[in-house]
């Protein structure tokens, strides 16, 4: 590579948030909370944590590192002076639950972008995780497509399409961001009363103003319907 | 963001929710103030635990049904810890 082609420090930790090194896991990478000076530093550090775990056989001190750094990433700005944020609230609703654990119907409801496959909320040809990635903008402006997840689905049948997120993990096992199997073994265990036999997935990456005018009330209305108690939400 | 938007939703609808959040997202739920949000310390795509690690999963869910069960006011934001 030659000096007119030469790739800045700033160039290539951007690359990996949509770029063309793109990695949604190191994507914060590209965070505006890191200085050059910092990414460079991170990055030092990183191989530095890699060697000692290649010599010793524990990679934990490589996890912490990599979280401490994702955390400082996505850490919100400070304000300076600019236009506030278009959702945020002063205040949260309540509905207490009515009645003990062990007696309550409950739902769960991820935003991991799962569905069952054969069902994909995109039609039949919809996207590749590749291609929903490069239509991110696309996602964000539309509305979601809520998919019902049968409670007693095999796992091998559940797909996971995301634009925001890294979905390595909940290919490998759902129940990092949709723990149905935990939710039966509880169920199983008498801790909970009764497990719905709907439960709920969608891309999180979505049109917020359609999800509150349109997507969640007619998903509030269909829990309703199906007499459930509860939800339990996971955020991807 | 959605995750507080529903539970949101849900929640003035009269379905009690309890909501699941990672540390780097903390600030999220603080703006959106959903009605109880339990933070997990984990990477971002697994919120509940790590990758067939059963053990944790379990707690974080569990901890997240007492939540449910056992908070007294809205906005609550309790982080996990496994003991």
């Amino acid at each position: 590579m030659n000096e007119s082609t030469a790739e800045t420090l700033d160039e290539f930790r951007k690359s990996f948030s949509y770029g063309r090194r793109n990695d949604l896991f190191f994507k914060f990478l590209a965070s505006k909370n890191f200085s050059d000076q910092e990414s460079g530093e991170i990055l030092r550090g990183l191989l530095a944590k890699l060697g000692e775990a290649l010599d010793t056989g524990d990679y934990q001190g490589v996890k912490e590192y990599v979280y401490q750094w994702q955390v400082r990433g996505y850490a919100p700005q400070e304000q300076d002076g600019r236009a506030p944020r278009t959702f945020q609230y002063d205040s949260a609703p309540w509905a207490p639950l009515s009645r003990p654990l062990s007696e309550t119907r409950l739902t769960l409801i991820s935003t991991g972008g799962l569905f069952v496959e054969g069902d994909d909320p995109l039609g039949p040809n919809g996207p590749t995780q590749e291609e929903a990635i490069s239509q991110i903008a696309d996602f964000l402006r539309r509305p979601p497509k809520i998919v019902t997840i049968p409670r007693d689905i095999d796992p091998a049948r559940l797909r996971v399409r995301h634009p925001g997120y890294d979905i390595r993990g909940a290919m490998l096992d759902c129940n990092v961001i949709f723990p149905i199997d935990r939710l039966k073994e509880l169920l199983v265990e008498g801790l909970i009363g009764d497990l719905a036999e709907d439960n709920y997935s969608f891309v999180g990456a979505t049109s917020q103003r359609r999800l509150l005018a349109e997507a969640a009330p007619a998903l509030a209305r269909e829990i309703r319907s199906k007499k459930v108690d509860a939800a339990l939400l996971v955020a991807a | 963001m959605s995750v507080g938007h529903t539970a949101r939703v849900l929640e003035e609808a009269g379905i009690s929710t309890v909501c699941v959040f990672i540390r780097a997202f903390r600030h999220e739920a603080q703006y959106l103030k959903p009605p109880r949000t339990l933070v997990t310390p984990h990477f971002l795509g697994r919120t509940i635990g790590p990758v067939w690690d059963t053990v944790r999963q379990r707690q974080v869910v569990l901890s997240a049904l007492r939540l449910l069960e056992g908070a007294r006011e809205p906005g609550i934001i309790q982080d996990f810890s496994p003991g």
